[in-house]
């Protein structure tokens, strides 16, 4: 026990030295998103079941960018279009590469904004298809991303998961891989 | 003549005193449980301390449970490899033995070989390291039914004994445990300690219709001779590591020494002649014996560390070492989302005809693995966080996909899901209840750096019954992070229910406890506490899932999260009613376990 709060603290003191040249470098603390509202959706950014019925007109969509972080350490990006039925639209686009995912090769897919009163939640959720990337447990077939990012009230911060199936549009079974997401929701 | 009578007496006596030590000597055991959990950092270390570019440090999610196999786990069995006459306890999640199995198939038949020959009691009782004891009896079933199949599948016979992930005890286990075929116990030693003081020399107990001992309580109970020592009570994975855990990847490994002297104990007591026994074995051997089992005192729901962890606090609201990135509610809060999304999709798709029950099947698995522990406690990092948010994320998301066929299927754009009485209406949502100006008492709310606004809505009745929402602001910076609420209480009485029994409410006398540090805190895994004179308080579980205080010399119950993001806005939603228990289960049944959802 002696030994493993020993090497602990040596640990931390290396990772505060690490953590204050990256600091630094680009001045980022992800422990507390921007909380200002202009980082955050705000109400409009919804659109009640009313419009929905009455609009007849194209539906008119906002403009998100995501910046994640893609499994806690590496980055990803997302920008997605909303329209006024909740429809969503986007791409994304991760740095790293895993064995069920390619680097920065920009992922097209589609989904919805879901809204969740009773739990004062919102849900987004989007489905990309993959071509086969010929390693890992998918192997030679194409691979399916479920992505679920969750976040309660209008705050900005989502937290949730991009899911990895093996073959085309496969979105339920034994998933590949579950990997994580978290970032900021920001108006372009 | 009186000589002749004395030298026969003392005979017998000395006859006596040396079949009683014999009987003494017959009673002699060495047990353990090596408490074995890959998900020990669930979801790897990415990210954990260093950046990625220290890769040998910065294992993904699979690199982390091969390290846990390899350097923690098998050292175990090879310590009975050369030992045939010693029997260890081993305890693991079923996916524990998925992993081996998938990447470690001469492990797996090494494990198998020794549990088939009797050298390793194979104990789970669960999934995932699941924080079963926050959480429905559903939930739980789910998990349990799938370590049967796993261990089944795998051909690997669980033992009846019971240990679970913390040390999670809780009186409700003892009917689930005789209904699922467990007879023994093991209650963490510590946790006793902590609701009880020192626990008596008894050598078993009864538990139900079950039996349980006291793990890592060394008896020496001299009125039937018999003597337990533990060899070992701890993380498994720590014996072979000396000591040092899987978060240090670099000091994680197996050392020759530790081994060695973890051996050597073992050898002496085996010496002394302690047997190196199961669990299983040394209970029925006292069943064997004639020596009767003890009543425990009553007993609350709890973990094996409640005075370092200040009980259940730890997983439902309050902070860690890595307490800047803990988001308890939120993770707590979504997995009750989705158990709700889930059963609410089942009763969808039976309405809709439509059989999903093998694509459900996975949206409960990722649930169970969103409930682990470690996303909210002890002391875990953003990676465990946000893993469990991303299972439970998903659970959730195969769920509404099922929802949504089944209402296309039933030509249906907005319905109403009763998972209760499993209908499915057309409808909208719609908060229940009119707004009036107060509510039935007065809750006192602390929060530092945070506005709040209240208000009381009264539902339908009889009986009696309001909703309570406190919308909380976003902070001004993170002296934000701390979330009161205190409701008045009517009684000393503590009035909940335990883990695994979601249909009927209990009450324990507090006079019954001495707790160790004057407090203690209750999981209420589907949100009812009562607060006397039959008004209750339920949680909406999908909004608010954190821990609730009571305190030695007052009544009063109190909700905190130490956790909240402080740049966040919160909203926190509490039912209070005035009524019997029949009528607050079923209220907390209604919100928290089969509610109906508007999708």
């Amino acid at each position: 026990m002696r030994r493993s709060l020993l090497i602990l603290l040596l640990v931390l003191a290396s990772a505060l030295v690490i953590a204050a040249c990256q600091k630094q470098n680009n001045g980022d603390d992800d422990a507390s998103p921007a909380p200002d509202d202009d980082t955050t959706i705000d109400d409009d950014a919804v659109a009640d079941d009313d419009q929905i019925d009455d609009d007849t007109s194209p539906p008119q969509a906002q403009n998100f960018h995501f910046d994640f972080k893609f499994e806690i350490a590496f980055a990803a990006h997302m920008t997605m279009k909303q329209y006024s039925d909740l429809t969503l639209t986007a791409e994304f686009t991760p740095e790293q590469r895993f064995d069920v995912i390619a680097a920065n090769a920009p992922l097209e897919g589609e989904g919805k904004l879901v809204l969740l009163p009773e739990s004062y939640g919102r849900m987004i959720m989007l489905k990309f298809q993959g071509p086969a990337l010929n390693r890992g447990p998918c192997g030679s077939r194409p691979v399916s991303y479920a992505m679920a990012l969750t976040a309660k009230e209008n705050n900005g911060y989502l937290v949730g998961s991009v899911t990895a199936y093996c073959g085309a549009d496969t979105y339920t079974g034994h998933p590949a891989r579950v990997m994580r997401l978290s970032g900021l929701q920001e108006r372009k | 003549m009186k000589k002749k009578l004395l030298i026969p007496m003392l005979l017998i006596l000395i006859l006596v005193l040396i079949a009683g030590a014999a009987e003494a000597q017959d009673f002699k055991y060495a047990l353990s449980i090596f408490h074995c959990n890959i998900q020990y950092v669930i979801g790897g270390l990415y990210g954990f301390v260093f950046p990625p570019e220290f890769v040998n440090w910065d294992l993904g999610p699979d690199q982390t449970e091969n390290m846990i196999i390899v350097q923690g786990f098998k050292p175990i069995l090879d310590i009975l490899q050369d030992h045939p006459d010693w029997t260890f306890t081993v305890e693991m999640q079923a996916y524990y033995a998925e992993v081996i199995a998938a990447r470690y198939p001469d492990i797996l038949q090494e494990l198998k070989d020794l549990v088939d020959g009797g050298q390793v009691e194979l104990v789970s009782f669960h999934y995932s390291d699941q924080m079963f004891i926050g959480f429905p009896y559903q939930d739980w079933k789910h998990s349990i039914d799938l370590t049967k199949k796993t261990f089944a599948d795998l051909g690997l016979t669980l033992s009846g004994v019971v240990f679970c992930q913390e040390g999670e005890g809780a009186e409700g286990m003892a009917t689930r445990m005789a209904e699922e075929g467990y007879d023994v116990m093991a209650w963490p030693v510590n946790l006793w300690r902590y609701l009880h003081g020192e626990p008596s020399e008894d050598p078993y107990y009864n538990f139900g219709d079950v039996h349980m001992i006291i793990a890592a309580k060394s008896i020496h109970d001299t009125v039937h001779g018999v003597d337990v020592s533990w060899t070992y009570m701890d993380d498994g994975e720590l014996m072979a590591a000396g000591g040092i855990d899987p978060y240090f990847p670099w000091f994680f490994n197996t050392k020759p020494k530790a081994v060695a002297e973890y051996v050597a104990g073992v050898q002496a007591l085996a010496d002394q002649g302690y047997k190196v026994s199961s669990i299983g074995g040394y209970v029925q051997d006292m069943i064997d014996a004639g020596i009767p089992a003890a009543d425990p005192p009553p007993l609350l729901d709890g973990t094996w560390q409640p005075d370092s962890t200040d009980g259940t606090s730890r997983w439902f609201g309050h902070r860690g070492l890595w307490g800047k990135d803990e988001r308890d509610n939120h993770v707590r809060s979504l997995n009750m989302m989705a158990h709700r999304e889930i059963v609410a999709a089942e009763t969808a798709a039976q309405v809709a005809g439509l059989d999903r029950a093998d694509v459900l099947a996975e949206a409960w698995r990722q649930l169970i693995i969103g409930e682990t522990s470690d996303g909210t406690g002890i002391n875990c990092f953003k990676g465990e966080v946000e893993f469990t948010i991303a299972s439970s994320a998903e659970a959730f998301r195969i769920a509404h996909d099922v929802i949504d066929e089944a209402k296309q299927a039933l030509g249906l754009d907005h319905v109403l899901i009763d998972s209760a009485a499993g209908t499915v209406i057309p409808g909208d949502f719609a908060w229940p209840g009119a707004a009036v100006a107060q509510g039935p008492f007065d809750v006192k709310i602390k929060t530092t750096k945070r506005t709040w606004k209240t208000k009381w809505f009264r539902l339908e009745g009889p009986p009696e019954t309001y909703r309570l929402e406190i919308s909380f602001s976003a902070g001004a910076d993170n002296h934000a992070r701390e979330i009161y609420v205190t409701f008045p209480g009517n009684t000393s009485d503590i009035i909940t229910t335990t883990a695994l029994i979601d249909d009927e409410v209990r009450t324990w006398r507090r006079a019954d406890f001495t707790f160790l540090s004057g407090h203690w805190y209750l999981p209420g895994p589907i949100g009812l506490f009562g607060l006397g004179n039959d008004w209750w308080l339920v949680k909406d579980m999908a909004n608010v899932h954190v821990i609730a205080r009571i305190e030695d010399g007052s009544n009063d119950l109190r909700i905190e999260d130490e956790s909240a993001p402080w740049f966040e806005t919160i909203t926190w939603d509490f039912y209070l009613m005035h009524g019997t228990d029949a009528q607050a289960l079923a209220l907390a049944d209604s919100i928290n376990v089969h509610p109906t959802l508007a999708r």
